[in-house]
């Protein structure tokens, strides 16, 4: 009998792992869907205001439509009309001035042949966030949203008042001085030499996207040739690597960019911040009167360089974004729809727009970087 | 009240009573199966020459008024021989029935009562043991809630799911009972298995309109499975290997022919291979990940005659599943020497106890009073441990994690069965303590850092009266109305809620008959699900003072036509009506549960009609059917789709169901169904755009493990579930081959689930190329599925 249960059982199971899952591409019948209009506009007092206008574009399609024609203007509460002129590049329309803080502000775009397109917003009130002096403390910290393990240190921001209605997004940088204001370039001629020594075609078209542009991080076309060349021809992938760092430009700046800095894991270790769905870079929290946040800050190449008394110089940093309701709605279902688009068991995310008679978001913010040390 | 009017009623009453007394005599007893002396419910009793009849009650016991002097009872229940007894009746009588099957063991005959019976209401079917384990089962697991998909108006909701989807329904507007307790999670791996296990139970009431007044709590259907009693007169057992599950029950008596008891168990056997062979084929790894799953379930039984009116019955349920992964990594670098571990245990399972005591009071009264007790846990732990040994020492770091979820639900409950000439009456009350943990979470730690979140534990009460009256006016009316009165705690306020129920059957002749229902019902709890599919992550909140009891109307005509007596025509029309639905707000799921949920929630409405159609063809050997659904399922919410109202996911135009089993010989029993359903509604963002302070970091799905492309590009859709997936269908294949030997009964079934390989989509999810062209890939679980089992019974 146990003979037989195992030779059954045994038949059963193999029966189970022949027959695995199957994907084939889903045959869905699209329909004609009108475009609609997308406006984005993400504003703070840094910053000189910047809008683009575009259009939807079907998934199908691999270039978007810019619009270039339309009449932009931003109306202050104060009643100063701000128009925005097109730069001629890829749906951007700029102005000189700035936005200010506690200022509500009107967006309207006119297009030929479309409803007038309105929204509001308005940079909220500025709070100074400091973070006091601490003593770094790791302990382990379990993601419950993917049951992952982080090495992570607490720390506390503090807003120096109580805030009302505090809107906040927290995120945790690191800046490397050595490498931070080196730029790299990939010529199409370099591209061209790679086709020719075998680039594929997937990897080709992946890198032409980043072709003859200063880009912040060398190792962004390793990547692009470890994904997509690496597991297919091992020697191959070496060959292409070499060339394409032999020929890579190079030129250093002197101005810090946003885009230099390194972006890093951080959690919300407060009662109203939290993290949305499987994202662990963006800590976000809306609350009343609230003074101090509290967080738990992440850096894996930080931790083993102290543990190994390793100091590398590298600056740390966080990042204390103050929002409007709107840009708080936006980037919290933005990062769930981003989070969710492929969970079969999820249901779909719509990301807020605010912007009537189009979609997109028109939205205020205020940012401060604040430094915590170097390592 | 009037004295005038209230000394009417007195005599109008006292007139009855005399009248009734003068007149007629009772006829009262049990009905029950000769072999094993279990009660048979359902089974029905008609006096031929005065044309009166009734049905015996969940515990085998009817009283019939009939007038004195010569009485000619026929008793009958599918699958039984008739009985038939003739006698002069001065004064009530008792008498008690046992009824023989048409063939004991060897019963070939599919009792597919629910597919033949003439209905006796509206929106109301039986199901026996034979005719789910007649149907071809899915992976050799015969499972009671997927046969139901069979019926007009049900549906299954993901391929291979045991989630049914009533009129128009979610799951967790199910009230599955078992034994009287209510189930919260029937399902086993994720939605698979339902946790019942065919051999322990004896029928499955299922009710999608009609409800009669004693039960409330849910809008969408009833599902009432009761357990088996044992057999009273000797020992039987059970014995199934099956390719996910494989299971024993052993039946017997405690004393001969008055007390009896059950015992059943099942359980995967999978786990034995996937672990086993983990673990083999990594030992030797540094790193050794050791995964472990199993599910298991445990029913057990107890009845005991006190004396000829009086029985107690004690039935207890646990079940529940286990996953576990053990990770342990061990390295050395630099001198120093590291030992990591981290132990992963998801469980979740039910746990249902309940004691009865029925009694009979004369002739015409029967109480059945009930204390029970029933819970779901979901439990998620973690540990971590990390220790290191270096030349200073050694060091060790540690972090447990627990979450749970917790519903819990304990009920008293009285409930009298009143019987008078011409009508039943059926009047009781039940009280309850519900208690909820949704979501909680416990972290400590080795340096004492320990903290906790949740919104901790709810308690509420419940208090019902509710009655029904089956009248029958004349030959061919039967109106059943029921009214329930429901008083719910809702966060220290009583609320009050009264559901009319109504049912109507009009036999305009013999062949034809007309039916009317309607009901209302309300819910005082909620599922706050993401998914729809019944996972155990999905958390049973109480409604409250800001998110109300879900309520729901329905309205159903329908007519019977019988051709002959080998085809009939059934045919039901219903509308819908729910409110208090609740959904996450935007941007909010599961995750975010250790907030206030009521905040994370919004309420809204539904509204759901359709035209159910059964054509039904029955032999000696061959039953067949052809089952149409032809439907419509909306949902409303102001923060979602505009305010519009959009359709439900589940939301299937077209559902049908062909399928017959046959019995080729006395051994060899054969039966096909092909299932042919719409495909599901879902929202294929077909536009895209590029995102404002676009996501430049990489986020990886949990489930899939896959980094997620295109994070800087907003997925954009108009209307919510406005396309539709490839349309879902498959035939299932299924041979019995049975062979009684002397004392031992053995058969083999062998299927085939969807015979013909279709790649029903399961899921879907973006790809884009290179070139920035996205398509989308649909993953099919389950192309084909053949399966074998083996049950012996002796």
């Amino acid at each position: 009998m146990k003979k037989f249960i195992f030779k059954y059982l045994l038949v059963s199971f193999s029966v189970f792992v022949t027959f695995p899952a199957c994907v084939k591409d889903m045959e869905i019948d699209v329909p004609e869907t009108s475009r609609k209009v997308v406006v984005t506009c993400l504003f703070n007092p840094q910053d000189k205001w910047e809008l683009t206008l575009s259009k939807t574009k079907n998934i199908k399609e691999n270039v978007d439509i810019y619009i270039e024609n339309a009449n932009v203007e931003i109306i202050a509460e104060t009643g100063e009309i701000i128009a925005l002129d097109y730069t001629g590049e890829n749906g951007v329309y700029k102005s000189d001035n700035y936005p200010e803080m506690n200022r509500s502000y009107t967006l309207k775009v006119n297009i030929p042949g479309h409803n007038e397109i309105t929204a509001e917003s308005m940079v909220p009130d500025f709070v100074k966030a400091t973070v006091p002096d601490f003593e770094i403390k790791w302990v382990k910290y379990l993601y419950p949203n993917n049951l992952m393990d982080y090495d992570v240190f607490p720390l506390q921001v503090n807003f120096g008042e109580t805030v009302q209605d505090a809107r906040f997004l927290f995120r945790s940088y690191y800046f490397d001085p050595k490498e931070g204001y080196n730029r790299y370039m990939l010529t199409t001629d370099t591209l061209e030499k790679l086709k020719k020594a075998g680039l594929p075609e997937n990897a080709y078209l992946e890198l032409a996207k980043l072709a003859d542009q200063w880009i912040v991080d060398q190792w962004i076309f390793d990547q692009i040739l470890f994904k997509l060349v690496f597991f297919e021809d091992f020697d191959l992938k070496q060959r292409l690597s070499h060339l394409l760092y032999q020929d890579l430009k190079q030129k250093t700046v002197s101005v810090r960019e946003y885009e230099a800095f390194g972006r890093s894991v951080c959690f919300g270790n407060d009662y109203w911040l939290n993290n949305v769905s499987y994202d662990v870079m963006t800590t976000i929290g809306e609350a009343k009167n609230v003074t101090h946040a509290k967080l738990l800050y992440a850096n894996a190449n930080l931790k083993y360089s102290m543990e190994h008394n390793n100091s590398r110089d590298e600056e740390f940093w966080l990042e204390a974004i103050q929002a409007s309701k709107d840009y708080i709605d936006y980037y919290r279902t933005y990062i769930l729809q981003v989070s969710q688009r492929i969970n079969p068991y999820s249901e779909p995310v719509m990301v807020h727009s605010n912007i009537n008679n189009a979609t997109g978001i028109f939205a205020g913010y205020n940012r401060q970087m604040i430094y915590l040390f170097t390592y | 009240m009037t004295k005038q009017n209230l000394a009417f009623l007195l005599f109008f009453l006292n007139n009855l009573v005399q009248v009734s007394a003068q007149n007629n005599i009772t006829i009262s007893g049990f009905i029950r199966d000769s072999v094993s002396v279990e009660n048979l419910y359902h089974a029905t009793i008609y006096e031929t020459s005065n044309k009166r009849g009734t049905i015996s009650n969940a515990y085998g016991f009817y009283s019939l008024s009939v007038p004195s002097g010569k009485v000619q009872l026929r008793v009958s229940f599918v699958g039984y021989e008739e009985h038939r007894l003739s006698f002069y009746a001065q004064t009530d009588t008792t008498i008690n029935f046992e009824l023989s099957t048409k063939n004991d063991l060897q019963e070939v005959v599919v009792k597919a009562q629910s597919l033949k019976q003439k209905p006796t209401f509206s929106g109301h079917e039986q199901i026996n043991m034979q005719t789910v384990k007649a149907l071809p089962a899915f992976a050799g697991e015969e499972d009671v809630l997927k046969s139901l998909t069979v019926l007009p108006g049900v549906q299954q909701g993901y391929e291979g799911s045991a989630g049914v989807f009533v009129r128009g329904g979610s799951p967790d507007q199910n009230l599955i009972l078992l034994d009287g307790v209510p189930v919260y999670n029937a399902t086993h791996l994720f939605g698979f298995v339902s946790v019942f296990t065919p051999e322990a139970l004896q029928s499955v009431d299922f009710y999608k309109g009609g409800f009669p007044a004693r039960y409330g709590g849910r809008l969408s259907s009833v599902i009432d499975v009761r357990m088996k009693e044992g057999n009273k007169n000797h020992p039987e057992t059970d014995l199934t290997i099956g390719p996910v599950t494989s299971k024993f029950t052993h039946q017997g008596p405690i004393k001969q022919g008055k007390s009896s008891y059950l015992i059943s168990a099942r359980r995967t056997l999978l786990d034995l291979f996937v672990t086993g062979i983990a673990k083999i084929s990594q030992a030797s790894n540094n790193e050794v990940v050791v995964p472990g799953l199993n599910l298991y379930d445990l029913n057990a039984k107890f009845n005991f005659e006190l004396n000829p009116k009086n029985r107690l019955y004690v039935s207890f349920y646990g079940g529940g599943d286990r996953l576990s992964s053990n990770f342990k990594d061990n390295y050395s670098f630099d001198g120093s020497e590291t030992k990591q571990s981290t132990k992963v245990k998801l469980k979740w399972g039910n746990q249902i106890g309940s004691l009865r005591w029925t009694s009979q009071f004369g002739n015409r009264l029967y109480l059945n009073s009930s204390l029970s007790s029933g819970s779901f846990r979901y439990n998620i732990h973690n540990k971590y441990t990390q220790s290191i040994k270096n030349q200073d020492g050694k060091e060790e770091i540690w972090s447990d994690i627990e979450y749970k979820t917790r519903v819990n639900n304990n009920k008293i409950q009285f409930l009298f069965d009143w019987y008078l000439p011409g009508n039943k009456i059926q009047f009781g009350t039940s009280a309850e303590l519900n208690s909820y943990l949704p979501g909680e979470q416990e972290i400590q730690r080795y340096d004492g850092q320990n903290t906790q979140r949740g919104n901790g534990e709810i308690n509420n009460k419940a208090l019902a009266y509710f009655v029904d009256d089956q009248l029958n006016i004349g030959d061919n009316f039967t109106v059943q109305g029921g009214l329930r009165l429901d008083l719910y705690d809702l966060g220290g306020k009583w609320h009050n809620y009264i559901t009319p129920r109504v049912n109507v059957k009009w036999a305009v002749n013999k062949n034809l008959s007309l039916f009317f229902s309607y009901d209302q019902m309300v819910q005082p709890l909620h599922l706050l699900t993401n998914s729809s599919v019944g996972l155990p992550s999905d958390i049973w909140v109480p409604a409250t003072e800001n998110v109300k009891p879900e309520t729901s109307q329905q309205i159903t005509f329908g007519s019977y036509l019988k051709f002959n007596d080998r085809f009939s025509y059934k045919f039901d029309s219903y509308y819908k009506t729910m409110d208090g639905v609740i959904n996450y707000k935007a941007g909010n799921s599961f995750m975010d549960i250790y907030d206030d949920w009521e905040a994370l929630v919004e309420t809204g409405s539904g509204e759901a009609w359709g035209f159910e159609n059964s054509w039904n063809y029955k032999t000696s050997r061959l039953n067949a059917w052809i089952n149409y659904t032809l439907s419509w399922n909306e949902r409303k919410f102001e923060g979602i789709n505009g305010g519009k109202a959009f359709p439900f996911k589940f939301d299937r135009r077209h559902d049908i169901n062909l399928g017959f089993v046959h019995n080729l010989t006395d051994n060899i029993e054969c039966s096909a169904v092909w299932t042919y359903q719409t495909g599901m509604a879902a929202t294929i963002p077909v536009q895209d755009f590029q995102a404002a302070g676009p996501i430049d970091y990489t986020i990886t799905d949990f489930i899939t493990n896959i980094d997620i492309e295109d994070t800087h590009r907003i997925q954009y859709f108009d209307e919510y579930n406005s396309y539709r997936l490839p349309a879902f269908h498959h035939l299932d294949l299924s041979v019995t081959l049975k062979k009684q030997m002397r004392s031992l009964y053995r058969e083999w079934k062998i299927g085939v689930y969807n015979a013909y390989a279709r790649q029903n989509a399961y899921m879907y999810y973006p790809q884009t190329s290179p070139t920035g062209e996205t398509k989308y890939k649909q993953v099919c679980i389950f192309p084909i599925i053949p399966s074998i089992s083996y049950h012996i019974k002796f």
